[in-house]
């Protein structure tokens, strides 16, 4: 079979010596950029990048990929620990990963995302391999309208699970999506609320926004908690262990999310996070107990992280074989191709095969030893819960700022990070939770876009989008999720409903 | 008057002035066309579903009532003080300085630290920074910055 | 840093003697600390890739580092604001490209004046873009295309990538010369815009060669015309829009080298002549062919009237095609 002749080329690429030593090397500096607040894997890709103009070409990118995937491991690490999301897809695992921390079960928590991780990797890597062609000829027939119905069905998905208010809940996800208005519009060059800031313009920065609304407003709260009171955290091997209920409860979900994010990573115009949303949304709404979510529960974190890996691997399948990156993080990944003088298009696969195969090998060994290197260094990330409180709460405002400000070398991303500290200190006094803000400023802007485009091309005819196969499923699907919330909301409200204990958690 | 939960009335306006702010805010930009959908179409919907959802949060917090949170003052101008002292500091000083004068301030937020733990920890977390960012990462910020 | 050969250090300490000997004495000893070359554009878009070609030969030349500093934000404003603000001591230059004179037909908030602010230090390379149209398109040619176009007048789209970017400029032109009305979608980058060409859901995209030859090559996108006045010889079979009736017609992709307003004359000169060897080397005309470019070197004069003509070039485009309403 043609697969194993592949897998055969690419092993041979990827098993040499120089090519393994350079997939350790990025895995590990991609998983300790990732770890510290503030540095993203756009940042850790972007830093590093240099270092690579004088491997070879196929050794740099095996090292830059590792970078990638270390780092958007790494970061899960610092969003469970301390609350502190470096990308979109990590915001979600704070949701349930943080409050297991709080809980004393930081460990269990690391070990379900490690696993979880490689997991979902493994497939997205079995699905590079097997599904490669297929899937670039599927990506191919979303369009703009296409686009905009599944960016509205991510949307209103993520929305709708915060069950508990329902108004407050979709108020942040509005406010997320003006807060995402924010910058060029790029159907006109317009400026948008950017107050002469030429920085504006570009929207604003993700990881301020992020890092300001979790992490330093998680600082101000627990600074009135406990100053010299570390998280009462156990780091034996044993406390890393799930239970045997939380075992069962993780595989299923891993599944889902890796089906999940293979596929929306696969297509050009979605990025990784979307693909972690809607799994965790999913999880949520087939649950037997959805409240236990945000809380703690296993499937919160299993299926994004899951999703979230499968993502990034699929992700490099438009890259490679379009030419189209996907994210800002591929943007620079193909940057580093280019400077290396390899286009990534179609022939890539047939004029170069032993790059690409050779990478797709790389990946899988990347996720063996990122999983080898992790579960080690587990009681080592557990352990920094250990560091005092009035020590560890001046380090991270340092490494929040300068990672911040290294983004794009800019002290006004560093203002914003004080602003929307301040804006989520008072958002979690007013009891609104803080995730759909992250979703609606990411899904926002994409659903503008597309469907500026989507009416731009079919000159404002709805039906014209609606009877678009794709497209019309989706917003049918969309419809059908927005009368079922409303409905078991009204259902809840009869029998009385819950209070809403979710205060600033 | 009815009992009124005071935290989700605060929640309300709250929400009701980011409606406001954008809803003006995207007067100044043009609406377009259904085709052509201009810069302010998606401010000023979103302006309007914000403002409602103010509304609809105030109709909710009627009925139960509940304890007003607690402020943390000291800690919110500590660690905000700290954010903006380094954005401040930054370009005029250099990294190290800057990142001694943040800690400082930002240890003022612990009630029981003295000033010989502030002054350690300063000394020991700008050496740190330099030595990861500068010299690890080699990223391009100066060390120190000469502010005349 | 590269390892460099003894030979290559002696031609480049022989190169450094020249260029001091023909300067005057304001320049006795530039460069003699690190020239920070900023790119207002992320790492890897192609301004970047450029400048640290530019700039690993420049400091293999100069026998000084040639630091590269990524800027972006806000459509390269951000970094074209910090350069202006530098001292003019030529210790702080910028690439710009075609977009730089571009902005200011279309932009009313850039920060600074892009024609006083600024010295022309040089030009790099340029290339031309490329038509690329869907594969199921009923047109092969240029002349078929116009025709098609007009047939439909109104109906059909093209992908560009923002208002009063290259490939928008492309596209406006385009409509004006050929005297046809083709809607332009504004795209976040030339990858997505080319992938909606690909999947038929608009008619083409004006974009660069570097991007679009791979799928020309297997049959994922029709190319139509080339930009330039000549054919390029990256691709010479596809015709040039010059050559299929639209008489005059070229845009150009290019890069060049700025620094803040008031730069010594004599370091000019110098930066000029060293920026221009290393255009004369192989190795970076071979870089630029493969993305179908060529280096084109200008005395700092006709690379001051180059710009100057770019500028007004755009502000008439722009106006004609009425490209500040936003559509």
């Amino acid at each position: 079979m043609d697969l194993w002749a592949n897998i055969l080329i690419g092993l041979d690429t990827a098993i040499t010596p120089n090519n393994l030593l350079y997939c350790f090397l990025g895995v590990f500096l991609g998983t300790f950029f990732g770890v510290l607040p503030g540095v993203g894997s756009l940042a850790a890709v972007s830093m590093l990048l240099p270092i690579t103009f004088y491997l070879e070409p196929t050794t740099a990118l095996v090292m830059l990929a590792g970078v990638y995937y270390g780092a958007e491991y790494g970061g899960s690490t610092s969003s469970i620990l301390l609350n502190l999301p470096g990308t979109p897809s990590n915001a979600v695992t704070c949701l349930d990963g943080y409050p297991m921390t709080q809980q004393g079960r930081a460990g269990v928590a690391l070990l379900v995302t490690t696993l979880a991780s490689f997991f979902g990797g493994s497939i997205g890597i079995i699905a590079l391999f097997a599904l490669a062609p297929l899937i670039v000829k599927w990506a191919l027939v979303f369009g703009p309208a296409e686009y905009f119905a599944l960016m509205l069905f991510g949307l209103v998905a993520a929305a709708t699970v915060t069950q508990d208010k329902p108004a407050k809940g979709l108020a942040m996800v509005v406010f997320g999506m003006a807060l995402g208005t924010v910058g060029t519009h790029l159907a006109t060059g317009a400026p948008r609320y950017t107050y002469g800031y030429a920085e504006l313009r570009d929207g604003i920065n993700f990881i301020a926004l992020a890092m300001g609304l979790f992490g330093v407003s998680e600082m101000i709260l627990s600074l009135t908690r406990t100053v010299n009171k570390p998280f009462n955290q156990k780091v034996s091997l044993r406390s890393m262990i799930p239970t045997r209920d939380e075992a069962r409860r993780t595989f299923l979900p891993m599944l889902r999310g890796a089906g999940i994010g293979g596929l929306f990573g696969a297509l050009p115009g979605t990025g990784p996070s979307i693909g972690t949303f809607v799994g965790y949304a999913l999880e949520k709404r087939i649950a037997r107990e959805p409240e236990r979510f945000g809380k703690g529960a296993i499937e919160g974190i299993a299926s994004p992280e899951s999703a979230n890996n499968a993502a990034v691997q699929t992700a490099f399948i438009p890259t490679l074989t379009l030419g189209i990156p996907g994210s800002a993080t591929m943007a620079v990944m193909m940057g580093a191709l280019l400077i290396h003088g390899i286009s990534p298009g179609p022939g890539l696969m047939n004029s170069n095969p032993e790059i690409f195969w050779g990478l797709a090998v790389s990946f899988w060994i990347g996720n063996v030893l990122l999983l080898a290197l992790n579960i080690p260094l587990i009681g080592l990330w557990v352990r920094v819960l250990k560091i005092p409180y009035a020590i560890l709460y001046p380090a991270v405002i340092c490494l929040i700022c300068i990672g911040v400000y290294t983004v794009r070398n800019s002290v006004l991303d560093v203002g914003l990070v004080m602003m929307f500290g301040l804006l989520g200190y008072a958002l979690r006094l007013m009891r609104f939770e803080l995730a759909p803000i992250l979703i609606g400023f990411i899904l926002g802007p994409m659903v503008e876009e597309n469907f500026r485009r989507a009416m731009q091309i079919y000159r404002g005819d709805w039906l014209v989008i609606a009877s678009r196969p794709i497209a019309g499923t989706l917003l049918a699907l969309t419809v059908l999720m927005l009368l079922w919330t409303l409905w078991s909301v009204v259902r809840r409200r009869r029998r009385g409903g819950l209070v809403s204990p979710l205060a600033g958690d | 008057m009815p009992r009124m939960d005071k935290v989700e009335l605060l929640a309300a306006a709250f929400m009701f002035a980011v409606g406001v702010f954008f809803f003006v805010g995207a007067l100044d930009y043009q609406v377009g066309t259904m085709a052509r959908t201009g810069p302010g179409f998606l401010p000023l919907a979103l302006g309007i579903a914000a403002m409602i959802l103010g509304v609809l949060i105030a109709i909710a917090a009627r009925g139960q009532e509940t304890r007003w949170p607690e402020l943390a003052p000291r800690a919110l101008v500590a660690v905000l003080g700290a954010i903006l002292a380094f954005a401040l500091l930054l370009p005029r000083l250099g990294l190290v300085p800057s990142i001694v004068i943040t800690v400082l301030i930002a240890v003022t937020g612990n009630r029981d630290a003295t000033p010989l733990f502030a002054v350690v920890t300063a000394v020991l977390l700008s050496f740190a920074c330099w030595l990861l960012f500068i010299q690890g990462l080699g990223l391009s910020i100066p060390a120190f910055r000469n502010p005349f | 840093m590269m390892p460099s050969t003894k030979r290559k250090f002696l031609s480049t300490a022989a190169g450094l003697l020249a260029a001091t000997a023909l300067a005057g004495p304001a320049l006795a000893d530039y460069p003699d600390s690190p020239v920070t070359l900023v790119v207002p554009f992320a790492t890897g878009g192609s301004n970047d890739i450029v400048a640290r070609q530019l700039g690993r030969q420049l400091s293999e030349m100069w026998g000084q580092p040639v630091v590269i500093e990524n800027r972006p934000g806000g459509g390269a404003t951000v970094g074209s604001l910090y350069v202006s603000e530098q001292d003019p001591d030529g210790y702080t230059i910028q690439i710009a490209s075609v977009t730089f004179t571009m902005n200011p037909a279309v932009q009313d908030d850039i920060p600074y004046d892009p024609r006083a602010d600024f010295t022309r230090i040089a030009l790099v390379g340029q290339v031309p873009l490329v038509i690329g149209a869907r594969p199921n398109i009923p047109a092969d040619t240029p002349e078929e295309l116009f025709e098609y176009l007009r047939q439909h007048p109104g109906e059909l789209s093209y992908g560009a990538t923002g208002v009063g970017s290259i490939q928008h400029f492309a596209g406006e032109l385009l409509n004006q010369q050929a005297g046809v009305d083709v809607e332009a979608i504004q795209y976040s980058g030339g990858g997505p815009a080319m992938v909606d060409v690909m999947g038929d859901h608009i008619e083409y995209s004006i974009g660069s060669m570097t991007q679009m030859l791979p799928q020309i090559v297997e049959g994922n996108i029709k190319p139509i015309a080339v930009t330039s006045l000549e054919r390029s010889p990256a691709a010479p079979e596809i015709p040039t829009l010059h050559e299929s009736g639209l008489e005059g017609f070229e845009v150009l992709q290019w890069w060049g080298i700025l620094g803040p307003a008031g730069m010594d004359e004599d370091i000019v000169e110098f930066l000029n002549a060293s920026i221009n060897e290393v255009l004369a080397t192989d190795e970076f005309r071979e870089f630029l062919a493969g993305d179908g470019g060529e280096p084109r070197p200008m005395s700092v004069q006709e690379f001051h009237d180059f710009m100057g003509a770019n500028f007004d070039r755009w502000e008439e485009v722009a106006v004609d095609a009425g490209m500040r309403d936003g559509n």
